[in-house]
């Protein structure tokens, strides 16, 4: 964990990365939305256009971080640019708020980066949770990750590395529409990439086991989007970027014989303290 | 374009609203001057149906890394990768 730096070292600038929420007037926060308001200047990086002239009518200097992406751009040299352009507003000691969809903390590399940064250079930075796709999706398809565990992956991460997988515990899967895409270019890969993830699941799930695929809602007169499919099937599906795929639990959880007899003999001796 | 902002938002933070049919909400949309593109988006649940008025924008949601980044001045991420100091840069909940 960062330590912030101490207040009595702070210079002028400072920088809150907050979080959208999801859906268009639910989901944003009093704070966070204190911070849009209070800030000198506010940064956009969110995934619905009118979500965004949202934002703009609750501040009159809104700049968004979309340009940054380029076609044949690697994500990556587009998320240093966020991180630096933010900064330049920082270091000219202006009060920065930059707002993300969803979560501002949760898959995504600038806000953590930029307040690395700030930290480091003395300023005063601060990150807002907000409502983000998995919380969405907790309630929408009534998951409770307590219940047995749950496992989130960025998809490539499954193909990119050796990665053991609880067959036994809920398994999200975020940007399975870009599968496989190592250049961190493109934007989108086919069904021959998904294929290559199909192949890897199935090490661990049966072909028929049964995959989710979900898009939360980002305007209030919209319903969450809920397809389901076979894992045999999800190479031939097509998944935006958007979607987040869902597999279930393949197995029940296994009773570890050895760990509840050395609790018993706990639970024994406790007793016969009392 | 803005009283369909403001709708939007009344109807995202109104618990009757949020969940209403798409008939209740183009009612209540209808007595509230909203545009045709909001009240048929509205009653369909179909947001294509604000194209009209909002224009198609092509918007990059990805704001994470799968791999580690290399340094600065590298951009080519897909040649590196796998020599046992892995670790993503993807950021955890």
């Amino acid at each position: 964990m960062t330590t912030p730096v101490p207040a009595n070292s702070e210079q002028a600038g400072s920088i809150a990365c907050v979080g959208m929420g999801m859906t268009l007037g639910s989901h944003l926060s009093p704070l966070a939305r204190s911070h849009i308001e209070q800030a000198d200047v506010v940064f956009a990086a969110l995934s619905d256009a009118i979500v965004e002239l949202w934002l703009e009518q609750m501040h009159p200097d809104v700049r968004s971080l979309q340009p940054y992406y380029g076609e044949g751009k690697s994500r990556m040299i587009t998320y240093r640019e966020w991180v630096e352009v933010m900064m330049v507003e920082v270091r000219a000691g202006r009060k920065v708020c930059a707002v993300f969809y969803g979560h501002p903390g949760i898959f995504a590399w600038s806000p953590h980066e930029v307040i690395k940064v700030a930290r480091a250079e003395g300023f005063r930075a601060h990150m807002e949770p907000g409502i983000s796709a998995e919380d969405c999706l907790y309630a929408d398809l009534g998951i409770d990750p307590g219940r047995g565990g749950c496992q989130h992956y960025e998809a490539s991460q499954l193909l990119i590395y050796d990665t053991p997988l609880n067959p036994g515990a809920y398994l999200v899967l975020w940007q399975v529409g870009l599968v496989g895409d190592r250049s961190m270019k493109r934007f989108v890969t086919g069904p021959e990439y998904r294929q290559v993830l199909v192949d890897v699941l199935s090490r661990d799930y049966p072909l028929d086991h049964e995959v989710i695929i979900y898009r939360c809602a980002t305007l209030p007169i919209e319903q969450p989007r809920i397809r389901h499919a076979t894992l045999r099937n999800l190479a031939a599906t097509d998944v935006s970027a958007e979607e987040t795929v869902v597999l279930p639990p393949a197995s029940r959880l296994h009773a570890n014989t050895s760990v509840r007899e050395r609790l018993a003999a706990l639970d024994k001796a406790w007793a016969a303290q009392g | 374009m803005s009283n369909t902002i403001e709708l939007l938002e009344t109807i995202g933070k109104d618990a009757s609203l949020r969940y209403a049919s798409g008939e209740s909400l183009a009612q209540m949309l209808s007595g509230r001057l909203a545009s045709e593109c909001l009240l048929s988006a509205a009653r369909s649940g179909d947001r294509g149906q604000l194209t009209q008025e909002f224009g198609q924008r092509d918007i990059k949601t990805s704001h994470s890394a799968n791999q580690e980044p290399v340094p600065a001045d590298d951009d080519d991420l897909g040649q590196q990768d796998d020599d046992g100091r892995d670790g993503s840069e993807v950021t955890e909940h």
